[in-house]
């Protein structure tokens, strides 16, 4: 059963919303449909942005920073943008008489895929619908999970291959809906891209007992990214990188919040540029992770798959094709079993539909 | 430790080979099974729910007071002068060591500190910023550490031990895993010996990641947490990042990757306790939701 947590989120949306609902000035706004950043120079705006929104307006040119100066604007922190194939930053400040500031920040990442492993690192905050409906018209479709985030005044968004941090250093209802209403204009006219396809194959259920937290799903590519949201080891065990693509969550054992004690199954699937990369990651994971079982003369754990009891539980890994399945903490062998058979499955059907 | 090159796993964390005092903690458990052996370090917290207001501001007058009550209840002295007088001299060069980014010492403290000294016969000409590379730290005989709390995305937490990583040189060999060596910088020629006090600013701190910060994770704590024991000082904090973490959740939240630099700080680096069991934690103040 696929994964459609979009109800839930589309509740939790503020469908209220409406575009205008600011004083917007979008005459020096342009749209941004397909805002490509190919042939740019670098001090080249991708798009315009509103010259003013609410008692906003611009303050200062547009800033520009580029792979190499990323760890000076952030001061030693880039590597989360860099794990997700980042491409350049625009910068621009939004200043008001006694409101404070506005900050917004445009990533461009080199896919929809990286812009959305930004948005997931982090799934609290408050739903935003960026395309609010046409006065008139019904209420929007639903859609397959939030693609902006409000909270404490900064709004996180994935547009395409842009991800967006628009902040108001105050946070006053005036200063969230100029933020929501920048989060619309920045999002207005492009185009929306489904999720990564690892994401959209997660099932909601395994089995009878395991439940997707939709809110723990992350898509990332750098072992880096993996180590904040599961630490798994100081060395890039799975070999991530640029050309790998994963997927991790939690299937916890009944609703979250009322699972009581008992502990959720972590899974992580990855796959990689090719079959050979693949096996050389599972090797490099096994004879590390589980080295007394794969390596010497009493080596149980030797081929593309297995299951054992480690001291968090059972665990289980299955290599098909260019494929990886991971699973930690599970409960039981059994439920261990099911989980990996499930996912493997899934990554098969995946590669067999050239997904 | 997995292999000869001390790769780090999860599991060995599980089993305790590392983390023994706060890897529990640090991946969602508790700290209440430790053992208990005699206190060794103290750790002051001193909190005044008047110094932040509705805004966050800071009101300087209250936070004054808590400046003396840290320096008096640190060292047992009954005025900030005889406090100072009996960390530092009055011919030292004293190195402010403020956090500069991702959740900033407030500029108030800093400010604060700075006066504190004069007004204890430190020459103006004799206390400098401190933050920054090698030389910083090279150029001054103490330094005062002023990091504010916060968690960090690469480090776990990145306070008290990690205030110093520019004083390495090399501060991106000491992120994710790495961090466990974050306690070598402070026996480094350079740094070794120099700390006469630790000073978080735990007015607003920051309790998940970064890079940037996440309004949704600072709260207004109004603390300040001190000591002359660096580890001591980040177990206390760590403990405070942990619990404001479990409460927001209302589940365990670890941190991730986890704060190796704090036990290792104790038992590699030999620079202080890293165990609760092992503090002495005096309080003034405000303690509603004081998380330790």
């Amino acid at each position: 059963m696929p994964c459609f947590p979009s109800m839930e989120w589309m509740q939790r949306a503020r469908l209220a919303l409406a575009p205008v609902v600011l004083g917007v000035s979008i005459l020096p706004f342009a749209s941004c449909k397909g805002a490509p950043t190919e042939g740019l120079a670098m001090n080249e705006a991708s798009f315009n942005l509103p010259r003013s929104v609410g008692v906003w307006t611009q303050s200062g040119g547009r800033e520009f920073v580029g792979p190499r100066d990323i760890f000076k604007y952030m001061d030693g922190a880039g590597e989360l943008y860099l794990g997700y194939r980042f491409k350049r930053l625009e910068v621009q400040h939004y200043g008001s008489a006694d409101q404070g500031e506005i900050l917004v920040e445009l990533y461009w990442m080199e896919t929809s895929d990286d812009a959305y492993g930004l948005l997931s690192g982090d799934w609290g905050g408050e739903a935003v619908e960026l395309h609010p409906p046409e006065p008139g018209s019904s209420l929007p479709a639903a859609t397959d999970g939030p693609r902006a985030l409000y909270g404490a005044g900064l709004l996180r968004l994935w547009s395409d291959n842009l991800f967006a941090r628009v902040i108001a250093d105050q946070e006053t209802n005036p200063s969230k809906k100029a933020v929501e209403a920048l989060g619309q204009a920045i999002a207005r006219g492009r185009s929306t891209p489904p999720r990564p396809v690892l994401i959209r194959s997660l099932p909601a259920r395994v089995g009878s007992r395991f439940l997707l937290r939709p809110d723990r799903v992350t898509f990332l590519r750098s072992h880096l990214v993996l180590n904040s949201v599961y630490f798994l080891s100081s060395e890039n065990l799975l070999d991530l990188g640029p050309d790998c693509e994963a997927a991790t969550t939690t299937y916890g054992q009944g609703p979250a919040k009322t699972t009581g004690n008992a502990k959720p199954a972590r899974l992580l699937l990855a796959r990689y540029a090719n079959e050979a990369a693949a096996t050389k990651a599972l090797h490099h994971f096994r004879d590390i992770y589980l080295a007394e079982k794969s390596k010497g003369p009493r080596a149980s754990l030797t081929g593309d798959s297995g299951v054992v009891a480690i001291e968090d539980g059972w665990m289980g890994f299955s290599r098909s094709g260019r494929g990886l399945v991971l699973v930690f903490e599970s409960p039981d062998e059994a439920s261990a079993r099911l989980l990996l058979g499930e996912f493997t499955q899934i990554l098969e059907k995946l590669e067999a539909s050239r997904e | 430790m997995s292999d000869d090159k001390q790769v780090i796993t999860r599991r060995d964390f599980v089993r305790g080979t590392v983390g023994a005092t706060l890897g529990a903690a640090a991946m969602g458990g508790t700290l209440a099974a430790l053992a208990a052996p005699v206190p060794t370090s103290q750790v002051v917290l001193v909190r005044e729910q008047g110094v932040l207001d509705e805004q966050h501001a800071v009101n300087p007058g209250i936070l004054r007071i808590m400046l003396r009550n840290v320096l008096t209840k640190v060292t047992g002295k009954p005025d900030p002068t005889s406090a100072w007088r009996s960390l530092v001299k009055t011919d030292d060069v004293i190195g402010l060591v403020a956090t500069d980014h991702l959740n900033r010492t407030h500029p108030e403290l800093i400010e604060l500190v700075r006066a504190s000294l004069m007004e204890s016969g430190v020459p103006q000409s004799n206390i400098r910023d401190a933050q920054g590379g090698p030389e910083k730290a090279r150029a001054c005989t103490a330094l005062v550490a002023l990091p504010a709390l916060k968690a960090h995305w690469l480090t776990g937490i990145g306070t008290v031990l990690k205030n110093y990583i520019t004083f390495s040189g090399n501060p991106s060999s000491y992120h994710d895993a790495n961090n466990a060596n974050l306690g070598e910088i402070w026996n480094m020629p350079h740094v070794k010996g120099k700390t006469k006090l630790v000073l978080v600013d735990a007015l607003r701190p920051l309790c998940d990641k970064g890079p940037q910060p996440d309004p949704r994770y600072l709260w207004d704590y109004k603390g300040l947490i001190a000591g002359r024991d660096p580890v001591a000082v980040e177990a206390v904090c760590l403990r405070i990042i942990l619990q404001k973490r479990q409460a927001l959740r209302g589940e365990p939240w670890p941190l991730s990757p986890p704060p190796l630099c704090v036990e290792m700080a104790d038992k590699k680096y030999g620079l202080g306790t890293s165990r609760m069991e092992q503090i002495q934690l005096d309080r003034v103040g405000w303690a509603a939701d004081a998380l330790v």
